[in-house]
C-alpha cells in the first residue's frame, strides 16, 4: 500500500477504530459511583459538596473568594445559590435529624443575612440591572424570584424543625405571593417588568405549597387553577413543554428552555404531580441527549433555537450541549428517579466540569457556588420534597 | 501517515496539557461559567486548559492507539508480502540476480 490516498485511508481507519475501542473505555473509567445515585443518605459526592458549601458560609474569607466573581457575572446567582443550598440543607437535615443542628444554623444564617440585604437595598440587591428600566405592570412592583425563593426558604427551615423566629415571615411573605401570582391574568407573577418565568412561578407555587405542609394553611386551589391556566395558555404547542418566559398577559416570550424546564418540573411534582411527570417526559425527550454513556441537555429544542443567556452557561457548539440545561437536566433526572440518565450526566460532569477537591471540600471548577449547590441539591434530593407532598392538604 | 507521528502527537497533546496544569490552568477554567477574577490573562488559560484537557482526555488515547493499529497493521502487511515468496520481491533484486548469473563483458 504505496499511494498517499492509501495511506490515508488506512490512517483513517485506524483512527476510527482506535476511537470505537476508547470511548466505551473512557465511559467505563468514569462510571459514577453507585452511592452518588440519589439515596436518603448524601453519597461521598453529595457529602464533599456539602463539605466545601458549609465550610463557604463559616468562613468569610473563603465566601468572598467564591461569591465575588460571581456577584459580579450576576446578582441573581447569589440570591439562587442561598435558596438552593437552604434546600440541600433541608434536605440532609430532615434524612438525619440528629445532624441538623450545624444545617440548621447555617440555613439561620443565610435566612438573616438575606433579609437583611433585602431591607436594606430592596429587591433590586438580586436583580440583574435591567429591573430598573421599566415599571412593572403590577402596582405592586414585586419580584415574584426573590418573594418565591425567600418564602421556600422560610418553609424548607420551619419544615426541618418550626421556628417562630420565622413563622411572622413566613405568613406574610406566603401571603404576598398568593396575592401577586392570583392579581395576574395568567394567574402569574412579574419576576422583571412585564417578564414572567416559569421557572420563578413554578417555584412560588412550590414554595406555597412548602409553606402550606409548615404552617397548615391550603393553597392547593391556587395551584390547580394556575396549572389548568398554564395548559391552555402557557404551553408550546409543537413540543408541549412549558416556555421559559411570558408577559404579564401570556404573551410568550422564549419558547420551552432547559436550563427553565427541568427545573420548572420539579417544582411542579408538589403542585400537580401528574402534570409535572408529563413535562419531565417532554424534556428528556425534546432536550436531553446522549451518547457512549456520556448525557448533556440543550438549551432549546430544535422546533425553536433560541439565543443562549447568561443562565445558559457555555455550548459545545455541535452538540449543542448547554451547561446551565446539563446542570438542572441533573435534577431532573433525580426528580424523575431516572438512575441511567442521572449515570449519564454525571460521567459528562466528570469530564467537562472539572471536579476539584481541596480541604474545604468538593467543587466544579469550570461552574460557581449556584451550579455547585443545584448539584448538591440534585445529589440529596428527596426528603424536603416528600415532606411537602406529604404534609400538604 | 506514519504510526511515529500520531504517536508524538498524542505526546505533544499529553505535553501541553500538563504544562497548562502545571502554569495553574485548573483554576482558571471558571470563565467557562463567566465566573472568574482574575484578568485577561486568567480568562486565556482557563479556555486553553479546558481545550487542552479535552484534548488530553478524547484525542490523545485515539491517537496513540491509532498509531499501535497502524503499527499492527503494517507489521502485518510486511510478514503477508514475506510469505508470498520471490515472485513478490522488489523487480530490482531480480535484476541484480539475473545480473550476477549473466557472463560479465569481456570474461571468457
Amino acid at each position: 500500500m504505496s499511494t498517499l490516498p492509501a495511506r490515508a485511508a488506512l490512517t483513517a481507519a485506524c483512527l476510527l477504530v482506535a476511537t470505537l475501542l476508547w470511548l466505551p473505555i473512557l465511559s467505563l473509567a468514569l462510571r459514577p459511583d453507585p452511592r452518588d445515585l440519589v439515596t436518603r443518605a448524601p453519597g461521598p459526592r453529595a457529602s464533599a459538596l456539602l463539605a466545601r458549601q458549609l465550610a463557604a458560609w463559616e468562613d468569610p474569607a473563603l465566601r468572598a473568594s467564591d461569591l465575588g466573581p460571581m456577584l459580579d457575572a450576576n446578582p441573581e446567582w447569589d440570591f439562587m445559590g442561598r435558596t438552593y443550598l437552604v434546600m440541600s440543607l433541608a434536605n440532609v437535615a430532615l434524612a438525619d435529624p440528629a445532624q441538623a443542628q450545624r444545617h440548621l444554623a447555617v440555613i439561620d444564617a443565610i435566612l438573616e443575612d438575606t433579609q437583611r440585604l433585602e431591607a436594606e437595598r430592596g429587591k433590586e440587591r438580586f436583580l440583574l440591572p435591567y429591573a430598573r428600566r421599566a415599571p412593572f405592570r403590577s402596582p405592586q412592583a414585586r419580584s415574584l424570584f426573590v418573594d418565591g425563593e425567600l418564602l421556600m426558604m422560610l418553609a424548607a427551615r420551619a419544615l426541618v424543625r418550626p421556628d417562630e423566629r420565622h413563622g411572622a415571615a413566613l405568613r406574610e411573605r406566603a401571603a404576598i405571593v398568593a396575592a401577586s401570582l392570583g392579581e395576574g391574568p395568567v394567574l402569574s407573577a412579574e419576576s422583571y417588568p412585564d417578564e414572567c418565568w416559569t421557572f420563578c412561578n413554578t417555584f412560588a407555587l412550590a414554595a406555597l405549597r412548602a409553606a402550606d405542609a409548615a404552617s397548615g394553611s391550603d393553597h392547593s386551589a391556587l395551584g390547580r387553577r394556575w396549572v389548568a391556566t398554564a395548559r391552555e395558555r402557557l404551553v408550546d404547542p409543537r413540543t408541549g413543554m412549558l416556555v421559559s418566559s411570558y408577559t404579564w398577559d401570556g404573551e410568550h416570550l422564549d419558547g420551552p428552555e432547559g436550563s427553565s424546564i427541568f427545573m420548572a418540573a420539579h417544582n411542579l411534582l408538589v403542585v400537580d404531580e401528574a402534570f409535572a411527570r408529563e413535562q419531565l417526559a417532554l424534556a428528556r425527550r425534546h432536550l436531553y441527549r446522549e451518547a457512549m454513556g456520556f448525557g448533556w441537555a440543550r438549551e432549546w429544542p430544535s422546533s425553536w433555537p433560541g439565543p443562549d443567556d447568561v443562565d445558559s452557561g457555555p455550548t459545545i457548539p455541535l452538540l449543542g450541549a448547554s451547561a446551565g440545561a446539563s446542570g438542572l437536566a441533573i435534577l431532573g433526572a433525580s426528580a424523575a428517579r431516572d438512575d441511567a440518565m442521572l449515570a449519564s450526566l454525571l460521567r459528562s460532569v466528570d469530564l467537562a466540569a472539572f471536579p476539584t477537591e481541596d480541604e474545604h471540600g468538593l467543587r466544579l471548577a469550570a461552574g460557581n457556588q449556584v451550579g455547585d449547590a443545584v448539584f448538591l441539591y440534585a445529589l440529596t434530593y428527596g426528603p424536603l420534597w416528600e415532606r411537602v407532598a406529604g404534609g400538604a392538604s | 501517515m506514519r504510526a511515529r507521528w500520531l504517536l508524538a502527537g498524542a505526546l505533544l497533546l499529553a505535553l501541553a496539557h500538563g504544562a497548562l496544569h502545571l502554569a495553574g490552568g485548573r483554576g482558571a477554567v471558571g470563565v467557562l461559567s463567566g465566573t472568574w477574577g482574575g484578568d485577561g490573562l486568567d480568562l486565556l488559560l482557563g479556555a486553553a486548559y479546558a481545550a487542552s484537557w479535552l484534548a488530553f482526555v478524547l484525542c490523545a488515547p485515539v491517537l496513540a492507539l491509532g498509531a499501535v493499529l497502524l503499527h499492527l497493521v503494517a507489521r502485518l502487511a510486511a510478514r503477508a508480502a514475506a510469505r508470498a515468496g520471490p515472485s513478490a520481491r522488489r523487480p530490482g533484486l531480480r535484476r541484480r540476480r539475473g545480473a550476477l548469473s549473466a557472463p560479465r563483458a569481456g570474461a571468457r
